[in-house]
């Protein structure tokens, strides 16, 4: 047996099983979910995204193992590695909607579909010899540079498929977190951390089968080509669990549109002022609630959003998010003050003030005291 | 090599991916751990993707790299033998919220006990005998070693019997769980179908290493037993993660019994009888099946249509039946409804607010209204009671 043959083929196998594995799960999750759902669809997405995935490397071992068998489905190969991508985008375009109208571009899906048929044209002109030949390296002739491309087509579509959709969701993520601070209080789903720990982990694994490609051709099966096979091999893994994860248990907040024929309706009460603002706010204790929306808040004071937000930034200086956190930092004080609380958990006090978990409380914190330091040195 | 052997190696190693995977997928819900019970039961699952992770690797050293299986063989032994022990300590975490119960230090014992015979007896004997008996796939009976080639070769033996005797410690942990539940007030009659579905899972793999056990061990890895091993291990995973990841915990479901169901085929025919009599037993399995109180629009308007009677009489049985209206009457099934998802695992930690939405109220404010309803009718009761007794003592004097 070849050693490192078989080393590159287990470190294939791996993402593989994972990314099969992940879509089990989120076709289990999206059958628990009611048709209408959004978090039906999402789940829907992230489990086609990942069958491609899964596609992508089963390609890839193919390309490894048997060429002859690669050479056949080599257009479908293409069509996943580029749908794997728009897939991917597909879904955090869902989940980073702003609450405007917007579409998911076409184009997305017609671009890859143009380049696999005519991937499919050229594969059926050139025979498939020929093309398996050129992939085992068994002819170097320049007449064949078309067939070269053809066949080694997934390296180039890989690269560029990967770093414009991971540069298009990091662009689409920062718009999200712009505005979600506006709408959302819940800081622990909004903030998306996870999605741009994914993307940066797609980013960094765009050079690696490049180099371990090189560092073969350059004869080096050495420590570095190992380690960089690994990396290839656990990235994609850390990726799959990652996005699974958080896509299941539902680790993101969806900025619903407001409904035009409501915001018409609903008569635009200017004479919300701070002092009717903070009565609704000290009786009713709105922040208490984790995943408090803005649009909740908006329809008990009767009034639409963009006023209330405006309310908030103007007499303030925060926004909402800001705002409802520093409600629930002021409520956990007076919580920690009262006798009745001595024997109580800090994480239980923390959950009852309205913030959803232990964590996004202490970031809440840092960021306050962060702010105080600075305002002190100002 | 031929694409035969890829899928062999690739099959054999399945549950050390899927497991490894499954681990990744418990770190990551690590933080988002509200209890400590959560965090206790997250420990067990990671401690049992890992003890397989490490069951499977080390099978597939042994059959392709015997000579590095050699140190590692004692920590196969202590692999095989927790895999069991850690699924039954999950099931006993499960269930710990009925039957309250601490996994004893005891069970750990013995697969010490076993691991420390092994690690001192493979130490005391002559390496180029435990080479002989690995290289060989148990095939050579080194001179004068026969005991310790049997002790050395005993751990499919020592996997089954851990595996029999803790699959059923746990099948008798949940046999009591479900009759401790049932006498609860929620309506609780059968396992899960998840539950039964890993309990086969289980015992497919109990089954298949019995047989693994009784072929030559360089067949291993072409047997078709190990495949089905393995595919098994990985359904067990994948049932595992989804449950721990969802934080479905719930291991029973409430059951329509079948005389529900004859009642409620019953009333299909009922509605070819114009105005046939609507009784409680066919009222309540209506409600029990299609739950409209999640429905927070739901109207009196749509029973007319299910029960084929108009909304006056239907509201006037809700009254006679229960005592309340049809709206009051649906509040409290909404009521009921919160009380449920309050009692959930998955909705530890979760506000009222978000549940009472779940549960059928258009929102809070509706809630609450509800709750007074409801308080202020119990706070008229004793007045009512008070004055009662007065009236039956006269009559009781007017019937002597």
């Amino acid at each position: 047996m070849n050693n490192i043959l078989f080393f590159e083929f287990l470190c294939l196998v791996f993402p593989m099983v994972s990314a099969l594995l992940c879509s089990l799960l989120c076709f289990r999750y999206a059958l628990s979910r009611r048709r209408g759902e959004a978090s039906f669809r999402h789940a829907l997405t992230m489990a086609f995204t990942l069958v491609a995935a899964t596609g992508c490397w089963l390609g890839t071992i193919l390309v490894h193992t048997n060429g002859h068998l690669y050479v056949r489905i080599n257009s479908l190969f293409l069509l996943v590695l580029m749908l794997d991508q728009v897939l991917l985008y597909r879904f955090v375009f869902a989940i980073t909607g702003t609450g405007k109208p917007e579409r998911f571009n076409r184009l997305h899906f017609v671009v890859p579909a143009a380049i696999t048929l005519l991937a499919v044209v050229a594969s059926l002109l050139i025979p498939f010899d020929v093309q398996q030949a050129i992939l085992e390296g068994r002819t170097a002739d320049a007449g064949f540079r078309f067939t070269t491309l053809l066949v080694f087509a997934g390296y180039p579509i890989f690269f560029f498929y990967n770093l414009l959709y991971a540069g298009l969701g990091f662009r689409r993520v920062a718009k999200f977190r712009r505005v979600v601070t506006d709408y959302s209080a819940d800081t622990g789903h909004a903030s998306l951390g996870w999605l741009y720990l994914f993307m940066a982990l797609v980013l960094s694994s765009i050079p690696l089968p490049v180099s371990i490609v090189l560092l073969e051709t350059s004869g080096g099966m050495s420590l570095l080509w190992v380690g960089l096979t690994l990396l290839c091999s656990l990235l994609p893994v850390v990726q799959y669990t990652l996005i699974t994860y958080n896509m299941i248990a539902g680790n993101y907040v969806v900025i619903e549109p407001e409904k035009q024929a409501e915001t018409e309706a609903r008569p635009r009460v200017a004479a919300l002022e701070r002092r009717r603002f903070e009565h609704y706010i000290r009786t009713r204790k709105p922040f208490l609630n984790p995943k408090l929306r803005i649009t909740d808040m908006a329809q008990e004071l009767n009034t639409n959003r963009t006023y209330l937000s405006s309310l908030i930034n103007s007499e303030y200086g925060m926004n909402f998010s800001r705002y409802i956190n520093c409600q629930r930092l002021a409520e956990l004080d007076k919580m920690r003050l009262n006798p009745k609380n001595a024997n109580a958990l800090g994480i239980d006090m923390v959950l009852e003030a309205g913030f959803g978990s232990y964590r996004s409380y202490l970031r809440v914190k840092a960021d306050e005291d962060a702010r105080k330091v600075v305002r002190e040195f100002d | 090599m031929s694409a035969q052997l890829y899928i062999q190696y690739a099959v054999m190693l399945l549950p050390f991916f899927s497991a490894m995977s499954c681990l990744l997928l418990t770190l990551f819900s690590w933080p988002d751990s509200i209890t400590r019970k959560d965090r206790r039961l997250k420990l067990a699952v990671m401690g049992y993707f890992a003890a397989t992770a490490g069951v499977w690797s080390l099978m597939f050293t042994y059959v392709h790299f015997p000579l590095a299986f050699i140190p590692l063989n004692v920590v196969l032994l202590a692999a095989y033998v927790l895999v069991p022990i850690l699924l039954y300590r999950i099931i006993v975490l499960f269930t710990r919220k009925v039957i309250p119960r601490r996994q004893g230090w005891w069970h750990y014992a013995a697969p010490a006990l076993l691991c420390g015979v092994m690690l001192v007896w493979w130490l005391a004997t002559p390496p180029e005998v435990t080479r002989a008996i690995v290289v060989s796939k148990a095939g050579a009976v080194p001179a004068g070693y026969g005991a310790y080639y049997l002790f050395f070769t005993s751990k499919p033996f020592w996997r089954f019997l851990f595996g029999i005797v803790y699959f059923g410690l746990t099948v008798r942990v949940l046999y009591r769980y479900y009759n401790n539940a049932t006498q609860s007030d929620s309506l609780v009659r059968r396992p899960a179908p998840w539950v039964i579905f890993l309990l086969i899972l289980l015992g497919i793999m109990l089954v298949a290493g019995v047989v693994t056990a009784a072929i030559p061990r360089a067949m291993i890895r072409q047997s078709l037993w190990t495949a089905v091993t393995a595919l098994a291990v990985v359904g067990q995973h994948v049932l595992l993660i989804y449950h721990i990841v969802c934080r479905k915990y719930l291991l029973y479901a409430a059951v329509t019994p079948k005389r529900e169901e004859v009642v409620v085929v019953a009333m299909g025919r009922r509605r070819e009888h114009h105005g046939a009599p609507l009784t409680r037993k066919v009222f309540e399995a209506y409600f029990r099946k299609e739950k409209p109180w999640l429905d927070s629009n739901f109207k009196i308007t749509a029973l007319v249509e299910a029960f084929d009677l108009n909304r006056n009489k239907i509201g006037a049985f809700i009254n006679r039946t229960y005592g309340v209206n049809f709206s009051r009457y649906l509040n409290r099934r909404r009521t009921d409804e919160l009380h449920r998802l309050q009692s959930l695992p998955e909705n530890h930690g979760k506000r009222r607010a978000e549940l009472v939405v779940q549960a059928g109220f258009t929102d809070g404010k509706h809630y609450l209204r509800a709750v007074r309803a409801e308080q202020a009718e119990k706070a008229a009761k004793p007045a009512k009671k008070r004055q009662r007794p007065a009236a039956t003592v006269k009559k009781k004097g007017g019937t002597r």
